[in-house]
């Protein structure tokens, strides 16, 4: 089962990016909803995206990987695109999973983010039963691509 | 007689006869004289008659010369007596009168059928015979009608011819008939005026330069084009000097050299005032009269006015991509951020409902504690109020998010990228009346397809369009009348027409206007829709560059019809935009 796969895997943090403070709350309290145990760290803007993840490589070591980002597209500063451009472009980020989490479904939008190399594209849905089954399939999906990395 | 003495009578006779034959030698010699002065005589006059019939067989010559000219010239020519009487004609004159000598001669003039069918005529010619009659020689243009009405033109004269004395013994008159080369004038004349009225009228400046730049001569078009009001002024400065840009002429220049002219060439000129004029200069040259030169002629055509027009057209076309760029922009993020708030409003009221959840035991177990009516209370707030109040929150988000929804894929049906191929349009109507086989069957509806001819357009957006007017024709026809919908089409010049026709209920006036808009659904509401279907339909009938209209009739029925421009045909991948 995924979500056990992914609670098993402790050391997993979920870093979650997303500007829009109810909307982090609410796919916070539902990933919790659908037993989803891992640490969540929240942060509002891509730089603090960016900072983290390359903060945690130079030293602090504390900051456990692997990770899988949730990361939202419309943000201050640094926005999703140019942070999943700079974790792509990265040799020591370029393996982290990265789900975008937006609003919208536009093609475009859906096209140019697996393009640059996301791995799971959702729309943030009005109805969260439907989100968190989302959340559910990506305990999965992480269990299956973190692993081999990790050996 | 020879028998004579000395002295006597004998001697006397003697005498006598010496002296007789002296007398008779010296009259010998006077007839011998005489004769001889005769056969002179008579040589000379032998001469002199050969002399006379050399000469008469000269004149002989020359009158008949004379008669060959004068029968047969063509000019009219004739003979008379300083009174007017005529003594000759000749036949081009008789056959341009039509008569015969006998009729004429011996006649004034003036009374014969040259002259008779113009009083005026008579006159002037009276007039003058007169003149000439004193020794003038005459010279009038007259006119001789033709029976067909036409009208000849002569080049009439009168020459008077004088004796020895000085004395005016005949009149000759001569007539030329110039009524070709009258005409040819006149067409000249008329051609000249026509192209005199050109040059006048043209509303461009028509020129002729020399090879500097130097005025010879324009039309008054000039004046206005170039803000001046006299030529003079106008020619003071050569054409060369208003060019804004030299390059401009010294490259009308060269291309006249290689090509011999130049046809609409651009060029900025310069007026009076200093403002500048956008030109198209068409030119030529030639050698002026004496080939020491060069002139260059042509025209001038002001499109200061045109090239401002295209560039406010250009312009317009600018602005309204960029604002149809932003209406799409704009579409797009409303409904992309309009939908941040309704996740909020959404999920936090199904925390609301999840704590409310929790809650309700609770509360109805602490209640118990209370009075039962305020117990009551609590629980009814709790267990309805609050509920019936999350309800309407969430249900309201829920179809506002339907809302946005639809106007995200409005905005991007508009933008849509279209893969076009060509289709089958027959096969994709079939399919579509498939989809919707149950209703027609439940409505009792008759379908009949006429012809539909294949289009190229994009798969997707044609079956979106045809399931859509199919599926509105079938939703709407009148319940209790055998339906019938029609389908069919055209191939035109410029487009595909394509026309579905429904005896439905049709749509009154006045709300024939929300037929395309969106969440507008005209008539009773009591078939479900969310009023987008013809929107999304006009939005991808639009993206292929084409039209749709709609005709109704309340009760009687409704008729759609769409277009989609052939140049789709060529396309690659684009060429969608309505313009082009």
């Amino acid at each position: 089962m995924a979500v056990a796969q992914l609670t098993e895997k402790q050391e997993v943090v979920i870093l979650l990016a997303e500007d829009d403070l109810g909307h982090a709350r609410l796919i916070e309290k539902n990933l919790r909803r659908a037993n989803i145990t891992n640490k969540i760290v929240v942060v509002h803007d891509g730089q603090a995206v960016v900072d983290y993840l390359f903060a945690s490589q130079e030293g602090e070591e504390h900051r456990p990987l692997p990770l899988l980002v949730l990361l939202d597209l419309n943000m201050p500063v640094l926005d999703g695109y140019q942070v999943l451009q700079r974790m792509k472009a990265d040799e020591r980020t370029k393996r982290i999973p990265v789900v975008i989490l937006t609003t919208t479904d536009d093609p475009r939008e859906v096209g140019r983010c697996y393009d640059l190399g996301c791995n799971v594209y959702i729309t943030k849905p009005v109805d969260y039963a439907q989100f968190s089954e989302a959340v559910r399939q990506l305990g999965l999906f992480l269990s299956v691509v973190t692993i081999p990395h990790n050996r | 007689m020879e028998e004579s003495d000395s002295g006597g009578p004998v001697r006397m006779l003697q005498a006598q006869v010496a002296a007789l034959n002296d007398l008779l030698a010296v009259q010998e010699q006077v007839v011998c004289e005489e004769s001889a002065r005769l056969e002179q005589v008579l040589r000379e006059r032998d001469e002199q008659i050969q002399v006379r019939a050399r000469a008469e067989k000269t004149l002989r010559e020359n009158e008949a010369k004379f008669r060959a000219i004068f029968d047969q010239t063509f000019e009219f020519i004739g003979l008379m007596t300083p009174d007017g009487t005529l003594i000759d004609a000749n036949p081009s004159a008789l056959k341009l009168a039509g008569v015969e000598a006998a009729k004429v001669l011996g006649k004034p003039f003036w009374d014969t059928p040259w002259w008779a069918h113009s009083p005026e005529m008579q006159d002037k010619l009276r007039a003058a015979v007169g003149e000439a009659a004193q020794g003038r020689f005459m010279r009038f243009e007259a006119t001789h009608p033709e029976p067909d009405g036409s009208v000849h033109y002569i080049d009439f004269s009168l020459k008077p011819v004088r004796d020895e004395n000085g004395h005016v013994v005949l009149l000759i008159p001569e007539g030329r008939d110039i009524t070709e080369s009258k005409k040819a004038q006149e067409r000249l004349r008329e051609s000249e005026n026509r192209y005199h009225e050109f040059f006048a009228m043209s509303r461009d400046c028509v020129f002729i330069t020399n090879k500097s730049g130097n005025w010879i001569a324009s039309n008054d078009a000039a004046l206005e084009m170039f803000g001046y009001d006299s030529l003079e002024e106008l020619y003071q400065v050569p054409i060369s000097s208003r060019y804004v840009h030299p390059k401009e002429r010294s490259a009308l220049l060269s291309m006249i050299e290689k090509q011999g002219h130049v046809k609409e060439h651009p060029a900025q000129l310069r007026r009076k005032d200093g403002t500048i004029i956008d030109a198209l200069i068409t030119s030529g040259f030639r050698l002026n009269e004496d080939g020491s030169g060069r002139e260059y002629y042509g025209t001038i055509r002001d499109i200061t006015a045109r090239k401002r027009a295209e560039e406010n057209v250009r312009r317009y076309a600018a602005q309204l991509e960029q604002a149809n760029e932003e209406v799409k922009q704009f579409a797009y993020i409303v409904s992309h951020d309009l939908r941040a708030p309704l996740v909020n409003l959404k999920g936090f009221a199904g925390e609301l409902r999840s704590s409310l959840n929790t809650l309700t035991p609770v509360l109805e177990a602490a209640l118990s504690h209370l009075a039962e009516e305020r117990a009551k209370e609590g629980v009814k707030a709790a267990r309805e109020e609050m509920s019936e109040a999350l309800g309407f929150i969430d249900s309201s988000a829920t179809q506002m998010d339907h809302l946005v929804n639809a106007l995200l894929t409005l905005s991007r049906l508009g933008r849509r990228e279209l893969r076009l191929e060509a289709l089958n349009v027959e096969e994709l109507v079939l399919a579509a009346l498939n989809g919707l086989a149950h209703q027609i069957d439940s409505a009792t509806a008759h379908v009949c397809l006429g012809a539909l001819p294949d289009v190229v357009a994009d798969r997707t957006s044609m079956e979106q369009i045809m399931g859509n007017i199919l599926g509105n024709a079938v939703k709407y026809l009148e319940p209790g009348r055998p339906g019938r919908i029609e389908i069919f089409g055209e191939r035109g010049e410029t487009a595909t027409t394509f026309i579905v026709r429904d005896n439905g209920r049709g749509i009154a006036q006045e709300d024939m206007f929300k037929v395309f808009a969106p969440f507008r659904r005209a008539g009773k509401q009591n078939v479900p829709g969310e009023g987008m279907g013809m929107a999304y339909v006009q939005a991808l009938v639009r993206r292929h560059g084409g039209q749709i209209h709609c005709e109704s009739e309340l009760g009687v029925g409704t008729t759609f019809t769409f277009s989609l421009p052939h140049h789709l045909d060529k396309g690659g991948g684009h060429g969608c935009g309505a313009t082009d």
